[in-house]
């Protein structure tokens, strides 16, 4: 019932973003994984669901422009749910950053990571409110400048 | 949303510069190649004197020294620092380097530097590093800050890197801050203490004597909704795995999830006009969890499950509201069954299976299976829309359907299912994944053994399986399909030849194309066309398939001459057909253990019927050159059939057609009979003759003794050896075995006569021997050695000097 890992790929593969919860891989697994799911994500066509398997996980996963935002979850979780929680996340960071591109999640990897702290920790959600996950982060770049 | 590059609007930075050289780069290499460079220039810097003194000046410096010192600069260089580290980690690179400047950070008083620090502290290290105890003071007095943000930050960290052994230094405070003011920090508070929970699931640990399921309760009624949805995930977690405990909860729980249905929620919780529809499906989860198996507490809940489903599906068409549809449904099928409830869950999965979307479809097969373990009657009103997903291109989707249509197969649809299923099993998009193709050929086989409607279906089907999913099935289902052939009537027996002559006939590349023949043969028309569709994956007939196949041909073979054209065969054909594929498919010795006594067993008939050895000679060329070879293999089993197999040849027709007899591996044994094997009393008087002439009597090894009770386990011991003949009887059980697939032999009788027989044959062969042969022999030796010659025989030929 937990997620274990949210990756943010690009088309080419490149990782912008990894956290994993309660799995404890090496450096070394986590890229041989996160290689794995995206090619397996890019081989995807559009009339294909958005799940599929990989060794013990179910893998969600949504595109936007040119990442994919792709979400590790053990078999009993509800895929639908999971699809929407990508969204709502998608939708804080843009509320933040003001129409979030790659670049923005390139050059603040820490904001967005705070942010996702706010909203999943240890693999469970445990807030999707924007107000409330916002107002942290948006202290903190009041502190910043 | 996400729109093209644009311009960083923050001052410059160097870790400017490495994102642009890694949004530039081209290939891994090239990639590689920039992050070592950061990765020296990184480890120069974090390692620098100069730093530290820096760093040092600002924390301990008076107000003054402070200023003129640029802070702000410091600060973005620290914070900076942590994420270029983030960064090399994140591609592949080994940042431990990092981790004493990322410690030393931590205390910053800088938020911002603290807290990437943090960051870069949980991506690099888990909660087993020895370094997390030097973490500790700092966590300490930052859970103890003034700014929530601090504190809400320590959370996280606690979170992901307190170990059971730390928990004790961390506990008491997390528990006090279960009262902070902030709801940002009450909610991770929970999660802290979930985390502790997780670490000590039993409490036998640090976590020994407290009462987490308290405070838990406590903050169930937290004003705020988010501190409320933090603590279903912690309910959650503790009633999965005892629920009882919990159950008291469920009038709180369902008054929650009324209010949250109703819009009483702040306006802020609302996601596409759905009111908190991540805590919806929360609560929906753990009323699962608390009404599953329980009569009352479903009662208690079903009134409010069913309004929630019913405001979701009427909420518009967004994922959002099927998401909690979904939910809903599987909270219905998984608690005591309410037939009002099953009855809207069907409507609503109705709604999601005939939807385009394939996400939605995915889901509603789910919950379709889910219904149809409950209450079988819906999933009939679904069979077409079920079928058309089957259809569909997209094999996560067809397996998805593949495993409901497992759940729905009754007598009346098997064969549908099971065409279906090979259909899948032989397609590509199986091929690799052997936990899959395990899985599905295991469905095939359970499926078949539960429902099969008749015989000759289930021997065409168990071959299929064979043939395509072999190297993933137990070898003892080969047992038992010639177990069960063995006892069917000479009608199947034929009909089982020719399939597995088509088998081999058409060699190994077009395997699909033989069985799918031969299905076509036995009368399972669209079976076969489906079947020919699809291409074997290998080119080889899998072992299991073989030990089949060469003993059902090796018993039944000679029922090839009376088969119609074009597959009848003489039994030399047979023969040669077998050989032939074996040699070409490299089995173990096992499978060629089988063969030979299956050419034995095949030129013995045809001795037989033929009265002696005819024109061509007893055996056909391919079949002697695999004997002779066997003679002289290294494989002691390989060598006792060939040598067995050859002394056998010899006999006159009439011992040999007692010995080896037709179809007699499912004559039964009388306990009298099974007594006689055992002790081979018949060949007494023989033995009592060569003893008066002057021969030796027999003198057992103690591990035979004690076997046939001569002994006890204790004198054995004493010995200094292993007691049961299990290793004597091995072997000898392999052979026995082996020839004997439908014997119908306990295993201990098997045993005991094998071994017995070894053992003797291994000093007083003569004995043996000559009782075998000679003109004693009763049946109840012959049926006890029925169906394969497994008498006293050893390296040295037995009946060399008997027949002379």
């Amino acid at each position: 019932m937990t997620i274990k890992f949210l990756l943010l790929v690009n088309k080419q593969g490149q990782t912008r973003l990894a956290k994993y919860f309660t799995e404890l891989l090496s450096t070394d697994e986590k890229r041989a994984l996160e290689g794995e799911i995206v090619r397996k994500c890019l081989a995807r066509t559009d009339k294909q669901c958005s799940f599929f398997e990989h060794r013990s996980y179910k893998i969600i996963y949504r595109r936007y422009a040119s990442l994919f935002f792709m979400v590790g979850v053990d078999d009993d979780e509800n895929e639908l749910a999971v699809l929407e929680l990508i969204h709502c996340f998608v939708e804080v960071l843009d509320k933040h950053f003001g129409q979030v591109c790659e670049l923005d999640i390139m050059n603040d990897p820490d904001v967005v990571h705070y942010i996702m702290d706010e909203m999943l920790l240890n693999g469970c959600i445990v807030d999707t409110n924007k107000i409330n996950i916002l107002e942290p982060v948006q202290l903190l770049e009041n502190v910043q400048s | 949303m996400l729109q093209q590059l644009k311009a960083p609007k923050l001052p410059f930075r160097e870790l400017d510069l490495l994102v642009k050289a890694i949004g530039e780069c081209r290939s891994k290499q090239e990639e590689d190649r920039i992050i070592a460079a950061e990765v020296d220039t990184l480890k120069q810097r974090l390692s620098d004197p100069r730093l530290d003194k820096t760093r040092g000046r600002s924390r301990e410096v008076d107000t003054l020294k402070q200023r003129l010192s640029d802070p702000r600069l410091d600060k973005t260089r620290g914070r900076e620092y942590m994420v270029r580290v983030i960064y090399c980690e994140m591609l592949g690179h080994d940042a431990s380097f990092a981790y004493i400047p990322a410690l030393q950070l931590a205390s910053d008083p800088s938020l911002l530097t603290k807290k990437a620090a943090y960051l870069a502290l949980t991506q690099l290290l888990d909660y087993k590093h020895e370094l997390v105890l030097l973490l500790v003071n700092t966590l300490l007095s930052d859970l103890k800050s003034d700014n929530f943000v601090v504190v809400a930050s320590a959370l996280v960290v606690t979170s992901k890197l307190i170990g059971p052994d730390l928990v004790n230094a961390v506990l008491p405070l997390v528990i006090e801050r279960l009262s902070h003011p902030r709801e940002s920090v009450r909610k991770k508070a929970v999660m802290a203490l979930l985390h502790f929970h997780q670490m000590d699931p039993d409490r036998s640990g640090p976590l020994a004597g407290v009462e987490l399921e308290r405070h838990f309760r406590t903050t169930l009624c937290d004003k705020e909704p988010s501190v409320m949805a933090a603590t279903l995930n912690a309910l959650a977690s503790l009633a999965a795995t005892n629920p009882a405990p919990f159950r008291q909860l469920i009038p709180s729980l369902t008054s929650i999830l009324k209010q949250v249905v109703e819009h009483r929620l702040p306006k802020a919780y609302d996601y596409h006009r759905f009111p908190a529809p991540f805590i919806q499906i929360k609560l929906l989860k753990l009323l699962r969890l608390l009404g599953a198996g329980d009569k009352a507490a479903s009662d208690n809940m079903s009134a409010v499950v069913a309004a929630t489903l019913r405001r979701a599906a009427a909420g518009g068409s967004h994922t959002i509201g099927h998401a909690i549809v979904y939910e809903a449904v599987r909270t219905v099928t998984d608690i005591y069954p309410n037939p009002q409830l099953l009855a809207a869950a069907a409507e609503a999965v109705a709604g999601l299976i005939k939807s385009s979307s394939h996400n939605l479809k995915y889901c509603g097969l789910t919950a379709l299976a889910a219904i149809t373990r409950v209450s079988p009657k819906y999933a009939q009103e679904h069979q077409v829309a079920v079928i058309d997903c089957l259809e569909d291109p997209d094999e996560t989707l067809k397996l998805k359907t593949l495993e409901l249509l497992v759940t729905m197969t009754k007598a009346n649809n098997v064969t549908v299912v099971v065409e279906r299923l090979m259909a899948f099993l032989r397609s590509t998009a199986c091929g690799g994944d052997e936990l899959l193709r395990r899985h599905i050929a295991g469905q095939v086989v359970s499926l078949a053994e539960k429902y099969a409607p008749d015989t000759a279906w289930f021997v065409r089907v168990m071959a299929e399986v064979f043939e395509v999913g072999g190297d993933v099935l137990q070898p003892q289902l080969a047992h038992n399909l010639c177990r069960l052939i063995a006892e069917q009537d000479s009608e199947l027996h034929a009909t089982a030849v020719r399939l597995f002559m088509q088998i081999l006939d058409n060699g190994t590349t077009s395997s699909g194309g033989a069985a799918a023949a031969a299905a076509a043969g036995l009368g399972g028309g669209a079976a076969a066309a489906a079947a020919a569709a699809g291409s074997s994956s290998s080119g080889l007939l899998p072992e299991i398939l073989l030990c089949c196949i060469c003993w059902v041909l090796g018993e039944y073979g000679s029922l090839a001459a009376q088969l119609p054209p074009p597959h009848k065969a003489s039994i030399g054909q047979v023969a040669d057909k077998l050989c032939a594929a074996v040699a070409s498919a490299q089995p173990s010795p096992a499978t060629r253990a089988h063969l030979l006594t299956a050419i034995t067993k095949l030129a013995a008939r045809q001795l037989v019927s033929q009265g002696g050895p005819g024109p061509a000679g007893v055996l056909r060329p391919e079949a002697q050159d695999l004997l002779s070879k066997a003679g002289s293999s290294s494989l002691v089993e390989l060598q006792q059939r060939a040598r067995e197999a050859a002394a056998l040849l010899k006999l006159p027709p009439t011992v040999l057609s007692a010995v080896l007899p037709f179809d007699g591996s499912c004559e039964e044994l009388e306990p009298a009979e099974l007594e006689e094997a055992r002790s081979l009393s018949f060949l007494d008087s023989y033995v009592n003759q060569a003893i008066a002439a002057g021969a030796q009597p027999y003198n057992p090894p103690p591990e035979l003794c004690h076997e046939l009770g001569i002994l006890d386990a204790e004198d054995l011991d004493s010995l200094g050896l292993q007691s049961p003949g299990a290793a004597a009887a091995v072997p000898a059980l392999g052979g026995l075995g082996g020839m004997g697939l439908g014997l119908g032999l306990m295993p201990a009788a098997a045993g005991a006569p094998a071994a017995a027989a070894a053992a003797l044959g291994q000093q007083r062969q003569q004995s043996a021997a000559a009782a075998a042969a000679g003109g004693g022999v009763r049946p109840a030796a012959g049926t006890a050695l029925k169906g394969g010659p497994a008498k006293g025989s050893s390296i040295v030929d037995p009946f060399k000097d008997l027949l002379g």
